[in-house]
């Protein structure tokens, strides 16, 4: 029983081969796998960062590319806090599958997850083919809160990107967890727990399973 | 390159003496037939000089028998591509070939005639090319002689030239063979003879010398029965009679515990560039592309000989026992030994390790196999045991039964043609089993990739779904250079054991097979079953990438392979206890922890010990009846005997929690007396028509487990102790036992299942 304050599911998306493993082992492990193997449905990596004072884990499911790989990565977006979309800068293709993962984020993800883009592989810049602008005003166009470009190999804002989800949604769930005090200490006062407020009381457990 | 080697050569035996005509008809014959198996099988040799051909029996032999080493130097360098020398000697480069010296200097069929024409000249001379000139002489005589020559042949003009050079050499060649070298020697390969061509006119010359009993010296041909024995009895007391294929003995050489690697660099044939970061290049970008002190870093190869030492081998092999050496199943069956399965105890990785062991499966397997397909059988059995690594490829081809027609169909499928998955391919090839060294190589990835668009046309209901390059590796390894028989292979496998796993949508074979995966794992460990329930813990987390590559993509080849050895000998429904077995090894750590600690104990596979998982899936797979196994979606590929269910769907899969049994695998039990049966059905029901011996205890809606267990505690705590099966037997609709069966699972009860069908199916037997 570790102690951390919130446990967040993080889930990696993109096209295959667009570096999702790689990104997660060089954050987990401080390793860059070359020849690392195609991702078989779906691989999992925990690590605890710190925002601030408090010790967040973030379990991060790192799934597979392959597009076949969709019927069964589906059930996979089910309660996911954030969900990191990622694509290779040297590879247009993987740009143009944006909208069809956004599509696939839509119809199974929470409405309120945090989504970030992600285009990988910078330390390729003599080979880029998408420009940071162009990924820029795509993350802006569609409500990503979060747009970031990586380098698993160089390790180029590898640690950020992952700091940045923890920060984000720490931050959202302290605002929660206020707002849930405050509406507490109100109901509290006529003494009556409300089914909402059970609600509430449960999604905080699920969200901080030891 | 490790080849058989033959102390003396052609050139350094005293060939100058018996030039008589026998003698050089003789090797002309032999030479021409090797040349021209060497074409017939698509290999241009490149490099054939005099020291190339060496004397299988001692010179003083009035005809001696040759041999050609190094002839596949040219060939495995990809015709000298994947070199930046010269594969070919000087004295014997062909016209084509010295126009081109600068180059690639690429070799045609025809140039080996060239280098063969060359070496008769030198016989009939009794001196080599190479005594009369340096390499530059050499070159600059033979390309002013050309350019002078234009075309025809080059033999007259070169003789002249030798005669300048040595003048008291004497030169007298019989006619019909300076016919022959004439044609050998046409500057215009177009007209050069092909070494089919010499054979014919070899025959024709000496109608009277029979070529082909020259090879038959040794042969036992005319013996009569009695000198054979005789003879046999002879040899196996020097133990002569121990004569192995080269594979067989270079791999006991190995195991010995020499290394090619090593000895070549202890005597300073290979050398190492010292210091090794003189060797680095200035500038790395990219891919690992290197740039700068190429030179430091270029490999020097020379076409030398040497000799492996093999004493270790030798005087190791003396120890190897008689039997063991010239092991007999007939003789065994003979003197009434009885072919039992003694599993020896050892690992398997030290089996494969151990001579006196290997040289036994070596001996027994390449007789099982010369005589397949009438001793598969045999075959079978010795499987079981294990294979030998070294024949593992072909026994695998045997027990997958794969034909010739298979084979065949490789040979006619377009692997060109762009297909829609070439893009993944490109994208996956390159990350497939890397930390194999024949799998980093440009050639595997090639293989690799026409493998899979050979086996993807030709099966145009299935797609490319990632792993199947993982599931693809073992069958290229095993048959790197037979690639229809790598291509056989891999099409029965998946036929067998992942009968439409690759469809296009292939999600309800996949839920089927966990289905069935997480009732068997209720069957054989209700309480690690519930655990993983508890925690959500579901196989679609963690067992997609075991069962849809059969293991292929989270073992590395080594243990796959051994596991596959095992799986091979079993029907389609092996792989589900394979996956029990893995939980069963990890179930100490996986009872202990929770959701997050369970993931990651799969996401990176641990070091699991091998024989464990095989020793336990094997029981397992004798354990549970099979039908429990039953999936309407599996292959035909089933055991002996075995009895389908009734087909649910997914969704009634779901509401179980233990397999069900056909009415006849019951039966077996029974009469083993191996089972506890519980009929569920109403007192009523019951006493009408019931199974002898089976218990009755009403369960319903309104039933409590609690209460269920003052009555049937007993029974099922003794069929516990004595691990029997417990089956409870309903009506057709089967909800009360699948009520009872779960709470039976979730109070840690083993071997629970379910008559499929309910009472009815016996009924109506």
């Amino acid at each position: 029983m570790e102690d951390y304050k919130y446990l967040f599911k993080v889930v990696l998306v993109g096209n295959a081969g667009v570096g999702k493993t790689c990104l997660v082992r060089k954050f987990t492990q401080g390793i860059f796998p070359p020849g690392q193997s195609a991702t078989i449905g779906v691989d999992f990596m925990i690590k605890t960062v710190k925002v601030g004072e408090d010790k967040i884990k973030l379990q991060i499911w790192d799934t597979a590319g392959q597009e076949r790989f969709r019927s069964i990565t589906q059930s996979y977006y089910r309660s996911a806090h954030a969900i990191v979309l990622v694509y290779d800068v040297a590879c247009q293709p993987s740009f143009d599958c944006l909208p069809e993962w956004l599509g696939e984020i839509e119809q199974y993800a929470n409405r309120k997850v945090l989504k970030i883009l992600v285009g990988n592989k910078v330390d390729k810049e003599d080979e880029r083919e998408v420009p940071e602008r162009i990924g820029k005003n795509f993350a802006d166009a569609n409500g990503f809160d979060y747009f970031l470009e990586t380098s698993a190999l160089d390790a180029t804002n590898v640690d950020t990107l992952f700091q940045e989800v923890a920060t984000r949604l720490t931050n959202d769930m302290k605002l929660t967890d206020e707002r849930f005090h405050n509406f507490k200490s109100n109901e509290n006062r006529d003494g009556n727990i409300s089914i909402l407020d059970r609600v509430l009381e449960r999604a905080k457990c699920a969200n901080c399973r030891t | 390159m490790v080849s058989e080697q033959f102390d003396i050569t052609l050139r350094h035996s005293n060939f100058k003496k018996p030039t008589n005509e026998d003698f050089i008809f003789n090797i002309a014959y032999q030479l021409a037939e090797i040349i021209n198996f060497c074409h017939k099988n698509l290999i241009i040799i490149g490099y054939l000089t005099m020291n190339s051909i060496v004397l299988e029996s001692k010179i003083s032999h009035e005809l001696p028998s040759i041999k050609l080493s190094q002839y596949g130097y040219y060939y495995v360098s990809g015709n000298n591509a994947d070199v930046d020398y010269v594969i070919g000697s000087p004295w014997y480069l062909s016209p084509e070939r010295l126009a081109q010296l600068n180059n690639k200097c690429n070799a045609i069929y025809k140039s080996d005639i060239w280098a063969f024409g060359i070496i008769l000249l030198e016989i009939c001379l009794g001196k080599c090319l190479s005594d009369i000139w340096g390499i530059k002489q050499i070159i600059s005589i033979l390309s002013s002689l050309i350019r002078k020559t234009k075309e025809g042949s080059l033999l007259q003009p070169l003789i002249e030239a030798i005669r300048m050079a040595s003048p008291n050499l004497q030169i007298e060649i019989e006619l019909s063979i300076v016919s022959i070298i004439e044609e050998c020697l046409q500057i215009l390969p177009s007209q050069r003879i092909s070494a089919r061509n010499i054979l014919d006119r070899l025959r024709i010359l000496k109608p009277t010398t029979n070529f082909e009993i020259i090879n038959m010296k040794n042969s036992c041909q005319n013996l009569t029965i009695q000198e054979l024995e005789i003879q046999i009895k002879k040899s196996i007391k020097v133990k002569q009679c121990y004569e192995r294929p080269l594979n067989e003995l270079f791999f006991l050489w190995k195991l010995c515990g020499s290394s090619v690697e090593n000895i070549l660099i202890n005597r300073g044939i290979i050398k190492l560039k010292q210091p090794p970061a003189h060797t680095l290049p200035f500038i790395i970008i990219n891919n690992f592309r290197m740039f700068g002190n190429e030179d430091a870093r270029k490999l020097d190869t020379t076409f030398s000989i040497y000799a492996l030492p093999n004493r270790n081998l030798k005087s190791r092999l003396m120890s190897v026992s008689i039997e063991n050496l010239c092991y007999s199943f007939e003789l065994d069956l003979a003197l009434g030994k009885r072919n039992t399965i003694e599993l020896n105890s050892q690992s398997i990785f030290v089996r494969e390790r151990d001579i006196d062991y290997q040289v036994l499966r070596m001996g027994q397997f390449s007789k099982l196999l010369r005589a397949y397909p009438y001793k598969k059988d045999f075959l079978l059995l010795e499987s079981r045991k294990d294979i030998p690594p070294i024949y593992r490829g072909k026994v695998w081809a045997a027990l997958l039964d794969v034909m010739d027609r298979a084979r065949r169909e490789f040979k006619q499928i377009d692997t060109i043609t762009e297909q829609v998955s070439d893009r993944q391919l490109q994208v996956d090839i390159p990350r497939c089993h890397q930390y194999d060294e024949l799998m980093t190589s440009p050639a595997a990835h090639y293989k690799l990739k026409i493998l899979l668009k050979a086996w993807l046309s030709s099966h145009p209901n299935y797609v490319y779904w990632q792993g199947l390059d993982s599931l693809t590796a073992p069958f290229l390894i095993l048959h790197f250079n037979d690639m229809p028989m790598a291509f056989g292979c891999l099409k029965s496998f998946v036929s067998r054991y992942l009968y439409n796993f690759f469809l296009r949508d292939n999600s309800a074979i996949i839920q089927e097979y966990l289905a069935v995966f997480m009732h068997i794992l209720a069957f054989i460990d209700s309480e690690l079953y519930t655990h993983l329930l508890k925690l959500e813990f579901r196989p679609e987390l963690f067992a997609i990438p075991w069962f849809l590559t059969c293991f292929a993509h989270v073992l590395p080849l080594g243990k796959l392979m051994h596991l596959w050895d095992v799986l091979l000998l079993s029907d389609s429904s092996f792989g589900l206890f394979i996956g029990i077995a893995i939980l069963i090894h990890l179930r100490n750590q996986l009872i202990n922890s929770q959701f997050n600690d369970a993931i990651l104990l799969f996401s990176d596979l641990p070091d699991i010990s091998i024989d464990n998982i095989l020793i336990n899936s094997k029981k397992f797979y004798q354990d549970v009846p099979p039908s429990c196994t039953y999936r309407q979606h599996s292959s035909k590929f089933l055991r002996e005997g075995f009895t389908p269910l009734s087909n649910l769907s997914y969704e009634e899969l779901l509401n179980y929690h233990c397999p069900r049994i056909s009415s006849q695998d019951l039966n077996k039990l029974v009469s083993q007396q191996l089972v506890l049966i519980i009929d569920v059905r109403p007192q009523l029901e019951y006493s009408v028509y019931s199974l002898p011996g089976s218990l009755n205890y009403p369960y319903t809606n309104y039933s409590s487990f609690e209460q269920a267990i003052q009555h049937i505690g007993t029974a099922l705590e003794t069929a516990r102790l004595n691990e029997h099966v417990i089956c409870f037997v309903d009506n057709v609709d089967l909800n009360c036992a699948k009520m009872i069966s779960k709470e039976c699972v979730t109070n840690g009860y083993n071997r629970i299942c379910i008559l499929d069908g309910g009472i009815k199916s016996i009924m109506t037997k």
